[in-house]
């Protein structure tokens, strides 16, 4: 079916689904009109062959008539430059073969700040797209005391207009009514009369919207200045950047802390699931794949979910304050000394916690190498996950003492691995961006929305969507891998006789002998090879891996730091921790950017280089260590 | 015996849903998608 055709409906038969896109700027509120008129009734996928999120939800219209409401990504022009605006350029002009075109276009509109929204009513007036428009937030533009004359801007649109309020359904009835009178009016889009205009045309296009601004909005006789006070402070180049690091640590301490409860009930949970699980089964390989695999596969993944929500809480509360674009622009400067996009903050920070959900919010970036160098650079910030393999190692071989008086070493060398991480993920930026896209830094733009309250029950229903996700794609991905790595470890078990651990000589076992010449010279004995295999899944599987090879429980993490202590030298733990620092073992956040890039290309790139920079950091680190005597 | 067959049923079908997940069921609909068959419900992609 190609992208153009239009269904003729068949007499006596249902109504054909009327099918509506809404478009419009960033932060021009086209989500929450999405919630406010689909409710839970949506549907989240992507588009094929790109992972640009596809939002899809329906409701009945006045006549019975089932109504197809479709949010797509935000964009200022149909000249489009990201992804996300490529496929609302071709959604609305009916270009994308997998989406018929849309009979009615929702023009989505801030109120408060129509410039931008108004080039792009020209640009689809000029196609003939059937259209109406959406002056949202017009409650805060009447508080500010904006005079818009919407008979007149109506007519220079040539759409319908109606004034909303998304957050309170204001104004949803009207514009329903209005969508089905513009479709029953409307001759479908001609998918060939639009083409890319030329920088002359656009700045054509651009003063004709400054023209009807001027003659269509009236500014305020005594101007909001809550926005603009706020601003001097929030976008201050001094007075900004504390008061986001006192955000960001906010967030931090609440990713942190606040999870902390729940991931210790997630946690005694999966165990007290695991402990049942062992008294209804006997003794034997089953009991074995449903504990050890399936129950503990599942729970490592369950367990980071209280950290995710909460992140993604701030994220979207922050955002729907209007201060993501705040911070986005205070840090478009820092960033882009490394070569990172200003955006980019927002996934790195969410790598702190997991490189899962902070790849996957680097969807948030338009250019496609911005998106890619954070896509490669994000697995290098320090994620949770590898929090239990350095406090084992820290506690283990650190010594317990001050440092000029008042600086615990082992909390020094910890802040010092998370700071490796740090400057490493922006030199591997730099050198990115420096050597491979030199030339294709993009300016930033952004328009900054006016500050307003956070819709309680769109921020929960966009945490639960995000938890969701999470659930969906980490959990899927990672079971499956666990009863794959678990048969690995498993099998085959030791012949009879056998004294060593049964890990020695399984599938694993062989491969860390196998590997271990290769890891030989970085100071790795095999059983820190074996430890690496489980350790794909996620890496502080290592740390269960390494108590299962040294014959002691893993859950005993003070026994086992005593035997590793014991056999291994100081100089291999160092070297431990530094391969830990750039570890790629990883496999769901592989599995994540092979689905994020739609390709193998980059999770291979981004295995290559970070096992190279985990070897060389381990040697490196190994043999200074050895030249100090610490071998 | 029975758990046994149980276990390698259960690692038969991990493996087969990572091949499915990971390589096949992408590569299928974005055939499906350049050919034009995806029909106006399908959500394509993931």
């Amino acid at each position: 079916m190609t992208a153009a055709k239009v269904v003729e409906p068949v007499a006596g038969a249902a109504p054909r689904t009327l099918r509506v896109a809404l478009v419009g700027n960033p932060n021009s509120g086209k989500t929450a009109m999405f919630n406010a008129l689909t409710g839970s009734r949506q549907k989240v996928a992507n588009y094929a062959g790109v992972t640009v999120e596809r939002k899809e939800g329906h409701l009945m219209g006045a006549d019975g008539r089932r109504i197809s409401i479709l949010d797509l990504p935000g964009t200022y022009s149909l000249r489009a430059r990201s992804p996300d605006e490529v496929i609302t350029r071709d959604v609305v002009l009916g270009r994308l073969i997998s989406e018929p075109a849309p009979d009615v276009v929702v023009l989505v509109a801030d109120a408060t700040n129509l410039r931008l929204v108004l080039r792009l009513g020209l640009e689809m007036k000029a196609v003939g797209i059937p259209a109406v428009m959406a002056l949202n937030m017009i409650d805060i533009a009447e508080r500010q005391g904006l005079d818009i004359d919407v008979d007149r801007l109506s007519r220079e649109l040539a759409m319908p207009i109606i004034g909303t309020v998304a957050t309170r359904r204001r104004g949803m009835e009207d514009l329903v009514r209005l969508i089905e009178e513009r479709a029953a009016s409307a001759a479908p889009v001609q998918p060939s009369a639009w083409r890319e205009p030329s920088a002359v045309e656009l700045r054509a296009l651009h003063r004709e919207a400054e023209r009807i601004q001027k003659a269509c909005v009236k500014p305020p006789k005594r101007p909001d200045t809550f926005t603009g006070r706020l601003d001097d402070v929030l976008l201050h180049p001094v007075a900004g950047i504390l008061v986001l690091l006192g955000v960001l640590f906010l967030m931090f301490q609440a990713v942190f802390a606040w999870a902390a409860p729940l991931m210790d009930l997630s946690n005694s949970g999966f165990e007290a699931l695991s402990a049942w699980v062992g008294t209804l089964l006997p003794e034997g390989i089953l009991k074995s794949l449903i504990s050890d695999g399936i129950i503990a596969g599942v729970g490592s993944v369950v367990v980071f979910l209280p950290q995710i929500v909460i992140l993604f809480l701030f994220i979207i509360l922050l955002e729907d304050f209007g201060y993501m674009a705040r911070a986005a622009f205070l840090l478009d400067k820092i960033m882009g000394g490394a070569g990172l996009h200003g955006r980019a903050f927002i996934p790195l920070l969410s790598s702190f916690a997991c490189a899962i959900p902070g790849i996957m919010a680097t969807r948030v970036i338009d250019n496609k190498h911005d998106r890619l160098t954070t896509i490669l650079v994000a697995p290098l910030m320090t994620c949770s996950a590898r929090i239990p393999v350095y406090t084992l190692i820290i506690s283990a071989f650190i010594p317990r003492q001050q440092v000029m008086g008042f600086l615990n070493l082992q909390g020094l060398v910890f802040f010092g691995l998370y700071a490796a991480g740090l400057v490493s993920a922006l030199t591997v930026a730099f050198v990115v961006r420096k050597i491979f896209w030199r030339s294709d830094a993009e300016p930033f733009l952004m328009e900054l929305p006016a500050y307003k309250t956070p819709d309680p029950l769109n921020v929960l229903r966009n945490v639960l969507q995000r938890a969701q996700i999470f659930l969906q794609r980490a959990g899927t991905t990672i079971l499956s891998m666990m009863i794959l790595i678990w048969f690995l470890c498993a099998f085959p078990g030791a012949p009879s006789g056998a004294t060593g651990p049964a890990i020695d000589y399984s599938f694993a076992g062989m491969i860390g002998h196998a590997i271990e010449p290769v890891l030989g010279p970085v100071g790795f004995n095999w059983q820190m090879s074996v430890a690496l295999i489980p350790g794909m899944a996620a890496r502080e599987v290592a740390v269960g891996a390494l108590g299962t090879v040294y014959s002691i429980s893993g859950d005993n993490t003070s026994l086992l730091g005593a035997s590793l202590a014991h056999q291994w030298s100081l100089a291999s733990a160092l070297a431990f921790l530094a391969w830990y620092v750039f570890a790629p073992q990883c496999a769901s956040t592989l599995a994540v950017v092979k689905r994020e890039t739609n390709s193998w290309r980059w999770p291979i790139i981004m295995f290559l280089y970070m096992t190279a920079l985990a070897y060389v950091a381990a040697f490196i680190v190994y043999r200074i260590a050895v030249a100090f005597g610490a071998g | 015996m029975v758990q046994g067959l149980i276990v390698a049923v259960i690692v038969a079908c991990a493996a087969a849903w990572t091949i499915w997940h990971m390589f096949l069921r992408g590569w299928l609909r974005k055939r499906a998608a350049a050919k034009g068959d995806c029909g106006p419900d399908c959500a394509c992609g993931d």
